[in-house]
């Protein structure tokens, strides 16, 4: 979940998010914050499972630094005629961008 | 397209940027290009949030950040951000020590000559499997510091925080004043105190760590997070995802113990691991630099003169990306590296550099002395890296489990290439970041060799461009631009196995 910069007593400094946005993720649409990486939009809604290995459950961001590669996501591209994997920890939400957390599964099947 | 410069810094972490600034301030006309695949300078250390995403104030070690930056904007460098270096290849003309390198970037691929190369990549974090590892739901003590950090967003809200080392503390206490309930916070470095007090001298004169210390445990006790020394987490429980979390009090010798009174199972939704961290060795090894096993920080790193060059020529190396030692060595270190390129080439007279260098000696001995505080301390024992059953996965990207590696090494696989070769692991899109060590500690522990703790007795993994993952259209793309060039890189017959230099 988004940590409120109001809340009463946090230690924190305020802080200020982008410019509200809106980005779809399997086929739903999410409010998200522009300045926010993919990871932290999924987080902030609860979505933990990102990837769908062929063989085995979900997993999750792991390392957080691009390293990994364990927060793959499918994104759709306007210029290209198929979607692209990217890296959810590094990888900025973008107004429309279409994403897809369980593409991998579906693409190997 | 292919570019030209005198030195490129590979990293505009602390590393880089300090090198940068050095090198800058005595080679004002030297063309430098700086390189990060961030798409902001500063590193994991001076991480910035994006700046769409504002924050009030200061935030942790801005003021000495913004130093940096500063001295590192002065130079007339050129910045590539968003941009990974996926292979590099000595030029190979006579008499010249060059590299080009290959950049991939989100609009496509260029390739880079430079007379020096400064690496300053850093490091990742060490992967410890254990049972439910790959659940979503556990991350590393990284991963959680850059979302507080740099998002403002939580990883969970019941979160056990394991690790050894000071940022299991600094993550823990992050969390707590992000509003999350800390369930648990397992300092695993077992007999803490009695260890870290052989190390008083090279406490001294590290007063604004000890600081930060004492400021975490506040947090801590104020936020009523029960503290565990000597304990470690040893397995996360779960269908989808974590629910809970196994801990255990661990022997001196790291190896959990059994028992109703030294195992317990906590309630949360995240568990949060931070084990040490491991020098990115890819592309120096990719480049074959000479590589040696550090048994006492439990890593590979690459061999340097005490100027940071690399074995090969041409070549510095500066920061973690050479062994783990943080911030504060990190920025010496790319000083030196600094000044030692630009003796290297001609723009500081070989008297004024040498001066200029043992200035900095003092500074570099105390760093390390603390350096090696820590991975005495703090490394995780051998006892701890086996807690892996015969269905957890080690290779996170090809789905290897250690059953699959160990069916592999009484197969007769004797080496990380050979179990590769075999099972796959580390051939996914991480390129065995995360499961090399791994893979190199099943084949010692089948060999009875466990305890020595020597990875290297298995070999490492011979690195493979594209170290990074390359965009295949990108690669068409530089095809079309150049023919006959469409897979660059170095030479096949350039290629020899740096595991067995």
């Amino acid at each position: 979940m988004r940590i409120e910069s109001s809340a009463p007593m946090s230690p924190l400094t305020p802080h200020h998010r982008g410019r509200p946005i809106t980005i779809w993720i399997d086929g739903e649409p999410v409010t998200a914050f522009e300045g926010e990486t993919l990871a932290g939009v999924l987080l902030a809604e609860g979505r933990r499972a990102l990837q769908r290995h062929g063989s085995s459950r979900a997993r999750g961001l792991y390392c957080g630094i691009g390293v990994c590669f364990e927060c793959l996501v499918m994104v759709e591209s306007d210029a290209e005629e198929e979607a692209v994997s990217v890296r959810a920890c590094v990888t900025l939400a973008r107004e429309g961008m279409r994403i897809h957390t369980r593409a991998m599964q579906e693409n190997r099947s | 397209m292919i570019e030209t410069t005198d030195v490129v810094i590979v990293g505009a972490g602390v590393a880089g940027l300090s090198a940068l600034a050095s090198l800058a301030e005595v080679a004002p006309t030297a063309r430098i290009h700086i390189i990060d695949n961030h798409d902001q300078p500063g590193g994991q250390y001076y991480l910035q949030p994006n700046p769409a995403f504002s924050v009030d104030g200061r935030l942790t070690h801005r003021a000495e950040a913004e130093t940096l930056f500063q001295r590192a904007q002065a130079a007339s460098a050129q910045w590539l951000l968003n941009t990974e270096v996926w292979a590099a290849a000595p030029t190979g003309q006579a008499g010249d020590s060059g590299w080009a390198l290959e950049l991939s970037a989100p609009d496509g691929l260029r390739r880079l000559r430079a007379r020096a190369v400064i690496l300053a990549v850093g490091a990742c974090e060490r992967a410890l499997p254990f049972p439910g590892w790959t659940l979503p739901g556990v991350l590393t003590a990284g991963a959680a510091q850059n979302l507080i950090k740099s998002q403002r967003v939580l990883p969970g809200r019941r979160v056990v925080v394991s690790g050894s080392g000071p940022l299991t503390w600094a993550v823990a206490a992050n969390l707590a004043e992000a509003g999350a309930q800390v369930v648990a916070v397992l300092e695993a470095a077992p007999r803490l105190v009695w260890r870290g007090a052989r190390h008083l001298p090279a406490l001294w004169g590290q007063w604004h760590r000890l600081r930060e210390g004492f400021a975490y445990w506040r947090v801590l006790r104020r936020a009523g997070a029960p503290i565990y020394l000597g304990w470690a987490a040893v397995a996360a429980r779960g269908e989808t995802d974590v629910r809970q979390v196994e801990i255990a009090r661990l022997r001196p010798d790291w190896r959990p113990m059994a028992g109703p009174t030294n195992r317990r199972m906590l309630d949360a939704d995240t568990l949060v691991v931070g084990y040490g961290f491991t020098p990115a060795t890819q592309l120096s090894r990719l480049m074959e630099c000479r590589h040696v096993f550090d048994r006492s920080a439990g890593v590979w790193a690459p061999v340097r003169s005490s100027d940071m060059a690399a074995s090969q020529p041409g070549v510095w190396i500066a920061g973690d990306g050479a062994g783990i030692g943080g911030a504060d060595l990190a920025r010496v270190e790319g000083q030196i590296a600094g000044l030692a390129v630009a003796r290297h080439l001609g723009w500081l007279r070989p008297d004024l550099a040498r001066s200029r260098l043992a200035q900095l000696q003092p500074a570099l001995r105390r760093q390390r002395r603390f350096a090696a505080l820590l991975a005495d301390v703090f490394t995780p024992g051998p006892g701890l890296c086996m807690l892996a059953q015969a269905d957890t996965i080690l290779c996170r990207c090809e789905d290897v489990t250690l059953g699959e590696v160990a069916a592999a090494i009484d197969a007769g696989a004797g080496t990380v290439n050979e179990v590769k070769g075999l099972t796959r692991a580390g051939m996914g899109f991480c390129q065995g970041r995360m499961c090399g060590d791994l893979v190199a500690r099943a084949i010692l522990t089948a060999r009875g060799l466990c305890e020595a703790n020597d990875l290297s007795q298995a070999g490492a993994a011979t690195p493979r461009l594209p170290v990074w993952p390359v965009s295949l259209a990108h690669l068409a793309a530089a095809g079309r631009a150049a023919p006959g060039r469409a897979a660059p890189g170095r030479s096949d017959t350039n290629e020899r196995d740096p595991a067995r230099r």
